[in-house]
């Protein structure tokens, strides 16, 4: 205890001494604030994959999965880096690309939802009828969430005409 | 009487000395104030500029990855990874014929942080099998990602924050017993430490010791400059003591331990243990032995001194030297001591991360950032920029572009060379900006806006295939003398290359053998309107020349923007944002902005499935055959040539499965080059393709496409068993109505056919392609 107050008083001492003989003046500059993006609502339902019977390697499935599970928890930007992560391994799958298409969507962003679709549509091939069907009706509802009625009437009649 | 008014004075003079010395002590106080402001904002503000760091991509791992042995070791090398016989260590591998072990680091990754982790797996056949992590099977993993650079305020300063409680305790002792004993006891200032070092100076009659303590040692570098002088000194203890009286021990000796200048790496500082343990042993601080805590603490005594590169032996002396005050301190065991001073000094066998090592495409990383960043965010706020570059790709282009270079010999000397490579997901892997790999000026890549020449004629055959049911591959055309009236009064009369008229021709043909004549017939038909609203599409570009010269590519392009261009030829008709940037954290890793892949469709897949394949006829039987001379045979792929007035450039773009790859031939006066498109761009661009492409160009026709046998000579329906026909792909109904009866021969070679492929070859490979379908 006393050598500290020596310590202490020592310290004062030594200020005081030196105190006038110098000063410098740094500053640091104040960040600046960095945009954060803003977390979108509402998810959909998809076509079901199972029934393609295309191949697709099990990183992509597992990286599918894990799209699928933070689309679920609405968790959109944790939903498109694995979808992302997945596109890159295999960009021509319609299952790959159709989650993209659902994940823009659920993030209200009906445009790229239905490029995303539309891109789908043109690596499925022609035996998944169903699929396809779906797909249609999914650029169906893309199209009315952005108040596009002609477009949405023209997807449905789309969808219907695969038979 | 005079005496007495004379001792007056000085009775009065006398009585006033205090004054002076209240003076003095009010200065002082004013000043003391004024100091404790400056280490207060100091340390409770921001207390360094953090440059953002630029990561490539991962590299992925997973079942059937491409990936070739040479490739993966070089990539552990530029990421420190050590090989050794059995890896137990974060940072290290070991490699038994084609079975690959990695100790992978723990990172931060975009998607969510990993940690820690070992992964096993075999190459075989330039291909990733049986990977395992941490023992079990698995479907994907990872290696962490390379830093390829930074963006720095004006000093270059890396650092890595860690925070006291992440290092390791032998670190703290080492430090403290090399450079500090004292640090407990003192107030900043330590006069024992003072004292001790003049005496030790004075009886060597040299300046051997230093007395400042670990508090001063980092005001120095905290506030101060390195200028050597009383001043200096005098308020550097008193910024020391104020630092002691206002912050705890453990705060002060964090901020030291991040601050520490402890080496160089090309012009940037390495600062702080955190980063200097990577830089010295690629791995994390916590992951440092005893013996390398040792020599992190040698070393910060004087990093050039000590550089354990350049004299191991020096280090290892002060080094053991450490060790010694540590066992004397009883902060370690004997037999730790021993174990640790058995250790040779290793470091990295490179010390030099080179920064901006890819300095062209860290240009386009920083102009894709400034549209959402400013400057001061960027090389202060410590960002982890998630790249797209793909080191191996970005290697072996500059490979194959030294190759190139080489066998132009003396007369490449004045030559200069550009190249993008973009992947299938529109992320651009690799930007090559001059002949010199790394070099760090003009980013030709970026900026050499140069005539594209024919890479503009896919774009006036896709404006007429947009109106498929008036033109089709197999429609003909005059490629005679054709004469455009120009708004200036002049009258443009565009020549083929070879100065010849080659009659009537398919559109296939003329794309393939690049016939200038009749690809401006064809645009004026279809209206110069229409070709610069498909140069806009494909562009993104609003800035079209109302000139019908564009037909032929009198516009002004750089390797970037064409890759831009050509993309939607690449991807089926879906034009992209090329990137260069995945994402960005802050320097917690928190996710602050994505990058997402965003297309937009653009012409219908069906339409551009035609032009794919007439781009890939180019490739197999016009004026781009002289790419196989250099890529493997089964290596299919789609593209064009373009040579601009007076071969002043030189161009290739052109696609394989997996990427698209731009390359441009030139020199920087704008000379001629006496290289066309065939002879420069593509040879630049086959031979990147053979280095990088694992995978050919497959046509899958989409829905909308049919194809029919056509008869060469007439445009008209014909039949397989023919000879002189060729299996064309249609739009819709397309494909023409009327047939001639077999056979139709040409009793010479029809100038529709290029004498090295006339009639069969074709046919054969639209037979393969039939049976492929």
């Amino acid at each position: 205890m006393p050598s500290k107050f020596l310590s202490s008083a020592l310290g004062a001492l030594v200020i005081l001494i030196l105190a006038g003989i110098a000063n410098t003046c740094v500053h640091a500059p104040e960040p600046e604030p960095v945009p954060v993006e803003e977390k979108p609502e509402e998810t959909v339902t998809a076509p079901s994959m199972e029934l393609i019977r295309e191949p697709l390697s099990p990183a992509v499935q597992s990286l599918l999965r894990k799209s699928q599970a933070a689309l679920e928890q609405k968790q959109y930007q944790e939903a498109e880096a694995h979808a992302e992560r997945a596109y890159r391994m295999e960009g021509h799958d319609y299952r790959v690309l159709f989650m993209r298409a659902r994940i823009s969507l659920a993030a209200g962003s009906a445009d790229d939802a239905e490029q995303w679709a539309q891109r789908a549509l043109g690596t499925l091939p022609t035996k998944y009828k169903t699929h396809r069907k779906q797909t249609w009706e999914f650029i169906a509802r893309a199209r009315a969430a952005r108040g596009d009625e002609a477009g949405h009437d023209e997807a449905l009649r789309q969808a219907r005409d695969i038979r | 009487m005079r005496m007495s008014v004379s001792r007056d004075k000085l009775r009065f003079l006398l009585r006033l000395w205090p004054v002076p010395i209240v003076v003095l002590l009010a200065f002082s106080a004013i000043m003391l104030y004024q100091m404790d402001g400056i280490v207060r904002e100091k340390f409770e503000g921001k207390r360094w500029r953090l440059p953002s760091v630029v990561y490539a991509r991962p590299l992925e791992l997973h079942e059937g990855a491409p990936l070739r042995d040479e490739d993966l070791e070089m990539e552990l090398q530029e990421l420190s990874y050590f090989k050794v016989k059995d890896p137990q260590q974060p940072g290290e591998y070991s490699r038994h014929d084609d079975k690959f072990e990695i100790q992978r680091r723990g990172f931060p990754f975009w998607e969510g942080a990993e940690g820690t982790t070992r992964i096993e797996f075999r190459i075989v056949k330039s291909r990733v099998t049986d990977l395992k992590q941490d023992g079990k099977p698995s479907e994907l993993s990872r290696l962490d990602p390379m830093k390829i650079g930074g963006i720095y305020a004006t000093q270059k300063e890396d650092r890595k924050l860690v925070q006291l409680k992440q290092v390791p305790k032998y670190v703290i002792d080492a430090l403290i017993a090399i450079e500090d004993r004292e640090f407990y006891d003192h107030f900043g200032v330590s006069i024992k430490g003072i004292s001790r070092a003049m005496w030790t100076n004075f009886k060597a009659r040299r300046w051997v010791q230093g007395g400042s303590t670990l508090t001063q040692q980092l005001v120095k570098n905290f506030y101060l400059t390195p200028e050597r002088s009383i001043k200096r000194k005098f308020t550097e203890m008193v910024y020391s003591v104020l630092l002691e009286l206002h912050y705890s021990k453990e705060e002060i000796l964090e901020t030291y331990i991040n601050e520490i200048y402890l080496g160089h790496s090309g012009d940037s500082g390495v600062h702080g243990f955190g980063l200097a343990s990577e830089f010295y042993f690629g791995r994390p601080l916590e992951a440092l032995s005893l013996d390398q805590a040792a020599v992190l603490a040698a070393i910060a005594n004087g990093p050039s001194f000590y550089n354990p590169g350049r004299y191991p032996d020096r280090v290892k002396k002060r080094r053991n030297k450490v060790l010694a005050l540590l066992l004397e301190d009883k902060k370690i065991t004997k037999a730790a001591y021993d174990q640790a001073r058995r250790q040779p000094i290793k470091v990295r066998p490179s010390l030099r991360w080179a920064p901006n090592r890819f300095p062209a495409f860290l240009d386009l990383v920083r102009r894709n950032l400034d549209r959402d960043y400013q400057t001061k965010d960027l090389a202060e706020e410590g960002l982890r920029i998630f790249s797209t570059l793909d080191p191996i790709t970005q290697v072996l282009t500059e490979k194959a572009i030294a190759d190139f270079m080489r066998r132009q010999g003396k007369s490449g000397g004045k030559l200069q060379v550009a190249s993008v490579v973009v992947s299938e997901s529109g992320e651009v892997q690799g930007v090559i900006g001059d002949k010199v790999a790394g070099f760090q000026g003009f980013n030709r890549a970026l900026d050499a806006k140069r005539s594209i020449g024919s890479l503009a004629k896919p774009v006036v055959l896709l404006s007429a295939l947009a109106e498929h049911s008036k033109y089709t591959l197999a429609t003909h055309i005059s490629d005679g003398p054709v004469s455009i009236p120009l708004s200036s009064g002049q009258v443009w009369e565009p020549q083929n290359i070879d100065h010849g008229d080659h009659g009537n021709v398919s559109l296939l043909t003329m794309l393939t053998q690049s016939y200038n004549r009749a690809t401006v017939r064809l645009g004026r038909e279809v209206g110069l309107k229409k070709v610069q609203e498909t140069f806009r599409k494909l562009t993104g570009s609003t800035e079209i020349p109302d000139n019908p010269s564009i037909m032929l590519g009198a516009l002004g392009m750089s390797p970037y923007e064409v890759a831009g261009m050509y993309y939607p030829f690449f991807s089926g008709g879906y034009r992209t944002d090329l990137k260069a940037v995945r994402g960005v954290q802050d320097h917690d890793g928190k996710r602050i902005k994505a990058y997402p892949s965003k297309v937009v469709k653009i012409f219908e897949p069906s339409v551009i499935h035609v032009l794919q394949y007439a781009m890939r006829a180019v490739i197999f039987e016009g004026t781009g055959r002289a790419a196989f001379s250099f890529m493997p045979g089964d290596l299919t792929a789609a593209g064009k040539t373009g040579t601009s007035n007076d071969q002043r450039d030189s161009w290739f773009a052109g696609f394989t499965g997996d990427k698209l790859v731009v390359s441009w031939v030139g020199n920087d006066a704008n000379d001629p080059t006496r290289l066309t498109g065939s002879s420069g761009g593509l040879h630049v661009w086959a031979q990147i393709m053979s280095k990088i492409s694992r995978q050919g160009l497959t046509l899958n026709a989409p829905p909308g496409v049919q194809y029919q046998w056509v008869d060469n000579a007439t445009g008209l329906l014909s039949s397989a068993d023919c000879q002189g026909v060729r299996y064309l792909p249609f739009v819709g109904n397309s494909a023409p109505r009327d047939s001639v009866p077999c056979p139709v021969l040409p009793e010479t070679i029809h100038p529709d056919q290029p004498p090295a492929t006339t009639g069969k070859e074709p046919a054969m490979l639209d037979w393969l392609f039939k049976l492929m379908q």
